[in-house]
């Protein structure tokens, strides 16, 4: 499985960034080889319009099967439910703590998306 | 004869002269059509009898995309200018929201495997002339949350007369909806307000006008005898004044009530008449004042978002109102004057006007981009018109043997530029606004300025609360108020998403209520808190308490009312805040808001 995290750095121990369209980044981490992966959201951060719908899309094509985001937005949120990866939202601080807070069972899956659209 | 009544400044009396016009027209016996362009608040149906009201729905044609021949090029998403439509995996999503239904998706498409389907946004209304009422009479509604205003415009005008004299009511503001609503009229009726505020926002209709080259011509509403400015600024600008209605509580308590007020003071008809000739003068005479140049700041780097949003434990108020000129600015300044710790930032990007009472150092000053714009280089272009054919906005017009975009009308969708054969058009990003940063005596300012006739008012809201924000963190700011724009659109949407309170200023007059209650549907459409507060709540005591009848049955926070107060008027002209003058009531009502609001937001 391949769980991504929008992050404020480059691996694990890094803390995730609750913002998710305008991320600084994606940590991919791969539970068979236990390997991570970084890479840059920078062309959303100044995008005027549609940043989570292309931070979205840049997560289902790194074959994401999670993401874990702080917040995520509607427009985002539909994006990632049309590629198939599940949305666990409402969490923070350092990646690994996030993933062995799932690992335990004390996170749940999302149902729909927790804010309001941002105008474009 | 297409007559646009425009101001700029919400709450001038653009519907008031409307009507007023649209029966003195009737009464010299031309055949008149009234059609209310402000789809975001529509008023003008309110003061009329109607009769035999048909309804119909309004819609745009949206990209469906069929997915048996879609191969999953992702040549659509690329030359999607809105970010409309993505690809994953092969397969098309489309965002309705944000598609401007330009076509290029259709377009570019190499299989052929985009068409369109009818998607509602809003409703559209109809009234025959009868003997109560002269004249025909259209108006629209969006759906609240739609945003398409200029569609259904267009969709309005596109069933006038042109054998009758159309007069069209305008939104406030000079942003894409007015531009459209203009478009081919024959003169642009500007009514404005004696004070700072009016004229600020009067000179930025007055620009678009003339930029599309119609006549233009001013109504001084609620003016007084020692007025001036309005005539300062139409001498220096050689657009004349066509008339004045006098400042009068009496003309005041009859429009709050729906009265026609042609039918019941006598001097007001034969003002009417008087501009009815003056306005048909204009039209004919085909004179365009000359173009007004504004400030140029093209030096300017361009804004960039910040990478954090609200900063934690901050509270944001944004004041909004639905119906224009009910007194947000005015309200603003004063709360301002009264926080500490606070940052604040004007949304009303189309017709800033805070900055004119929190007044201090402009610190910064940056570009904002809305979007590309297109040029036609006329050494390159062959006059075939491919591009105008293809245009869904109307923007390209003739030009002698070649063709030119009217860039006001241009948005930006990049299709002329992938079907000119010559490869005559260049398509580049566009400067359409500014960011600025003022620091006042009571925290840092957050405002813009939108430049005339353009759209994407709404990113441009977005980044300048982006920037109060910043602001807010860097000064430990505790909250955040912020003053809205008029209407129920986007650019309302964009300044109130996210807030934790929206305080609603109304007005007790049937079109006050009428827009209160869109407002409200607004806040709840977006999961908002409001709060209201009824400002002049002695202009009509029974609207009042209709009002606080409203409010009291959905359990909607009513903070307080101010009366009708003329040192209001005064302190705008000194560019000060209501609240330093000590003996006005309006000062004394808007203290005791502030209480209400401490004791039960903070």
């Amino acid at each position: 499985m391949i769980y991504v995290f929008p992050a404020a750095g480059d691996n694990m121990t890094s803390e995730l960034d609750t913002r998710f369209g305008r991320c600084k980044g994606f940590v991919a981490y791969d539970t068979e080889t236990k390997k991570t992966a970084f890479s840059s959201n920078s062309q959303n951060l100044n995008a005027a319009q549609g940043a989570g719908i292309q931070a979205a899309a840049h997560v289902v094509n790194l074959d994401a099967d999670i993401v874990f985001c702080g917040h995520c937005g509607p427009k985002a949120f539909k994006t990632l439910q049309a590629g198939n990866v599940k949305v666990v939202i409402g969490v923070s601080g350092v990646l690994n703590n996030i993933l062995s807070e799932y690992e335990n069972g004390k996170l749940e899956v999302s149902t729909q998306a927790d804010v309001e659209g941002h105008w474009v | 004869m297409n007559i646009c009544i425009a101001s700029g400044k919400g709450g001038t009396g653009k519907t008031t002269v409307a009507v007023n016009l649209a029966f003195t027209y009737a009464r010299r016996n031309k055949s008149v059509h009234l059609m209310d362009a402000d789809v975001d608040a529509a008023n003008a149906h309110l003061f009329v009898e109607t009769q035999d009201r048909s309804e119909s729905i309004s819609f745009v044609k949206k990209p469906e995309i069929n997915t048996e021949i879609c191969t999953g090029c992702g040549a659509c998403m690329k030359n999607c200018q809105y970010h409309a439509i993505t690809v994953l995996r092969g397969t098309p999503l489309v965002f309705e929201e944000l598609c401007h239904a330009c076509g290029v998706c259709a377009e570019v498409c190499p299989v052929n495997a985009i068409g369109y389907k009818k998607e509602r946004i809003g409703r559209f209304f109809r009234s025959e002339r009868s003997e109560a009422t002269p004249f025909s009479l259209s108006w629209g509604e969006l759906d609240i949350g739609q945003v398409q205003a200029p569609d259904m415009i267009r969709q309005l005008k596109d069933e006038l007369n042109d054998s009758y004299v159309n007069i069209m009511d305008a939104s406030p503001g000079a942003g894409c909806p007015v531009r459209e609503t203009m478009a081919n009229s024959a003169a642009v009726v500007l009514v404005t307000e004696p004070t700072l505020f009016g004229l600020n926002d009067l000179r930025m209709a007055a620009e678009l006008a003339l930029k599309m080259s119609i006549p233009a011509g001013i109504i001084v509403n609620r003016s007084r005898e020692d007025e001036d400015i309005i005539s300062e600024f139409s001498r220096e600008t050689g657009i004349p004044i066509l008339g004045r209605i006098p400042f009068s509580r009496d003309y005041a308590h009859s429009y709050s009530k729906g009265d026609i007020l042609v039918d019941l003071y006598p001097e007001f008809a034969q003002n009417c008449l008087k501009i009815s000739h003056a306005v048909d003068a204009l039209a004919n005479s085909r004179a365009v004042a000359p173009f007004m140049k504004m400030a140029d700041n093209s030096a300017a780097g361009r804004y960039k978002n910040s990478e954090n949003g609200k900063p934690q434990g901050v509270k944001e108020w944004v004041v909004m109102s639905g119906k224009g000129g009910t007194g947000k600015t005015t309200l603003s300044a004063s709360l301002a004057m009264l926080m500490d710790n606070a940052t604040y930032f004007d949304a009303d990007v189309d017709a800033s006007n805070l900055p004119i009472i929190l007044k201090g150092n402009l610190e910064n000053t940056r570009g904002f981009s809305g979007g590309y714009k297109a040029e036609i280089n006329p050494e390159k272009c062959i006059g075939c018109g491919l591009c105008a054919e293809k245009c869904h906005f109307n923007a390209i017009e003739a030009d002698e043997d070649k063709f030119k975009v009217i860039p006001e009308a241009c948005e930006g969708c990049g299709m002329c530029h992938l079907v000119c054969p010559h490869g005559a058009v260049s398509f580049q990003e566009a400067i359409t606004g500014y960011v600025y940063h003022t620091d006042t005596e009571k925290g840092q300012l957050s405002h813009a300025f939108l430049n005339i006739g353009e759209e994407n008012s709404g990113k441009l809201v977005t980044q300048v609360r982006d920037q109060a924000y910043v602001l807010s963190e860097l000064h430990h700011s505790e909250h955040i108020l912020g003053d809205g724009p008029p209407g129920t659109g986007c650019p309302v949407i964009a300044s109130a998403t996210g807030a934790d309170l929206a305080i609603i200023v109304t007005e007790p007059s049937l079109s006050g209520i009428h827009d209160l209650i869109r407002a409200l549907k607004l806040v709840a459409h977006f999961q908002l808190k409001p709060a209201v507060i009824i400002n002049k709540c002695d202009m009509n005591d029974e609207q009042t308490k209709a009002i606080h009848n409203l409010c009291m049955k959905d359990k909607i926070h009513i903070l307080g009312q101010i009366p009708f107060d003329d040192m209001v008027n005064r302190a705008v002209m000194e560019q000060r805040a209501i609240i330093d003058y000590p003996n006005s009531d309006a000062a004394l009502a808007i203290r005791n808001i502030w209480k209400e609001i401490r004791e039960n937001y903070i």
